[in-house]
């Protein structure tokens, strides 16, 4: 769930941006980098930022009361193309969704693209660079990485929202709890459901597709042979 | 199908030749005075403002994606708003009682903020809806292009529209496909066929982007897309139509605080 248009009172809102707009810099100066360098590579990076755009409209089924939501999608993205990347696309991704589907807002972009966009990929990338490390296999990881995803995405909303709305007896962190109560009924099954989508998406993946995970792979060891080399 | 139906509005907009980014500038101006303001006049002004320039642009039909994304989104705000009403501080207490042995109370303070954040996110909407349908996203990227948003990144923000639209019709597909098949058939299916569509989208789209590759190779692609009919400059009048609006909110919210008492 995003924070709509108009939720984040002004400051809260300005805060955010400046939060977030750094780190979405940061992620567009190594994108415009690698897209001068290889311009070929547009058309994938594009395709990436419409498969998570694309993700967001497939409808989950969900264990409480049979309501549905969808993926943040941002798991994956950022375990495949690291979290400066995964951070740039969420924010065009949360643009066309505030713009196009009412989804989201402007004046609330930033707090938006702080909590999909930044700190789940951010989370989600850490875990999943451990556990491969760790010698876990690619779909466990991938569990992980979606479900962590997801979850630390939610936390970072109700956190969001609690410091913007502080509940009159207890302040911040009643407020907090309040909204995690919330949020979790739905949030914690659909994280779960999101992480067992995405372990089988891996695992089918690495049968029909090795190579989507080898590029990632390659691109990593490379990162990790550039001094040596020097 | 969903990208023919916002294309075929926006290209039909009675707005689409005014400037993008002058209408992107009025829309920030008027979401940014609606969100400053403390009296509720300021947000059923934006409101009004938003649905007017809705209904002018889109020549008084509300297209049917307009009608469910102001749908979907009306009832986030509304269970948002509830959440508001029941943790915000208030100096009277209006209503007291528990439900499912969970105790709960509404507040002047808490009532008078969820109604001021459901209209202002409802004026918001419409702000950004009217928007939505008369500009088309290539004329957006040419609008981040005249603010020195590097080519690279305005370029991205069309291919990754283009390429969205272009995935939702395979998914559409897909899905209609699996059903058929009675893919969603009990709980296990779902998780599978879920999980199989989003694996079979993936693998399209690495498809898709191989074929386009190369069709663009053909036509000397050199990564750069460039625009032919290009929309109209921004002008003096677009900076002064925007601030002027902004003082008059600014001004108006002095004016008319405490002209509507909710809670009392």
């Amino acid at each position: 769930m995003h924070i709509m248009e108009g939720y984040l009172p002004a400051s809260w809102a300005a805060l955010w941006y400046i939060i977030a707009m750094p780190i979405v810099a940061y992620g567009a100066i190594k994108l415009i980098k690698l897209l001068r360098e290889k311009p070929e590579l547009k058309i994938t990076v594009a395709l990436s930022g419409a498969f998570i755009f694309v993700l967001s409209a497939l409808k989950l089924p969900s264990l409480v009361g049979g309501s549905s939501s969808h993926p943040t999608g941002t798991g994956l993205s950022s375990a495949l193309y690291g979290p400066a990347i995964t951070a740039v696309l969420s924010t065009i991704v949360l643009l066309f969704q505030a713009l196009l589907l009412a989804h989201g807002g402007i004046t609330s972009l930033g707090a938006n693209v702080f909590s999909m966009g930044i700190a789940g990929p951010a989370v989600g990338y850490v875990v999943y660079k451990t556990m491969r490390k760790a010698k876990f296999g690619i779909a466990p990881s991938m569990f992980a990485t979606a479900a962590l995803a997801d979850l630390v995405t939610y936390i970072v909303t109700s956190m969001q929202l609690a410091l913007a709305f502080p509940a009159d007896v207890g302040g911040f962190l009643a407020s907090f709890v309040d909204y995690l109560g919330i949020f979790a009924a739905v949030q914690i099954p659909l994280a779960i459901i999101e992480g067992i989508i995405f372990a089988i998406f891996a695992d089918y993946l690495m049968s029909v597709r090795p190579e989507s995970f080898e590029n990632c792979k390659i691109r990593l060891r490379r990162k990790k042979s550039a001094p040596e080399s020097d | 199908m969903h990208n023919h139906n916002i294309d075929e509005v926006v290209y039909n907009s009675r707005m689409l030749n005014w400037s993008p980014l002058g209408k992107f500038i009025l829309v920030i101006f008027l979401l940014v005075a609606s969100l400053l303001a403390d009296s509720l006049v300021v947000p059923i002004v934006v409101f009004v403002i938003g649905a007017s320039l809705l209904f002018y642009s889109t020549n008084f039909k509300i297209p049917k994606i307009v009608g469910l994304a102001l749908g979907g989104a009306a009832l986030t705000i509304f269970v948002g708003c509830i959440v508001i009403l029941f943790v915000t501080a208030g100096e009277n207490m209006l209503f007291q009682g528990t439900f499912l042995g969970i105790g709960y109370s509404i507040t002047d303070g808490g009532l008078r903020l969820a109604t001021l954040v459901l209209v202002r996110s409802i004026a918001g909407m419409t702000v950004m809806l009217s928007f939505a349908t008369s500009t088309p996203v290539p004329y957006l990227a040419h609008a981040m292009r005249q603010v020195h948003i590097p080519k690279e990144l305005s370029e991205l923000v069309i291919l990754i529209y283009r390429y969205s639209f272009l995935l939702l019709e395979e998914l559409h597909t897909m899905w209609t496909a699996a059903s058929c098949r009675l893919g969603f058939h009990g709980l296990k299916n779902r998780f599978r066929t879920t999980s199989k569509i989003a694996v079979g989208l993936f693998i399209r789209s690495i498809d898709i982007t191989d074929r386009a590759q190369i069709a663009l190779q053909c036509r000397n692609f050199n990564g750069e897309f460039p625009s032919y009919r290009l929309p109209k400059n921004i002008s003096a009048v677009w900076i002064a139509v925007p601030i002027l609006s902004f003082i008059l909110l600014y001004l108006l919210n002095i004016c008319t605080r405490g002209w509507i008492i909710i809670g009392a």
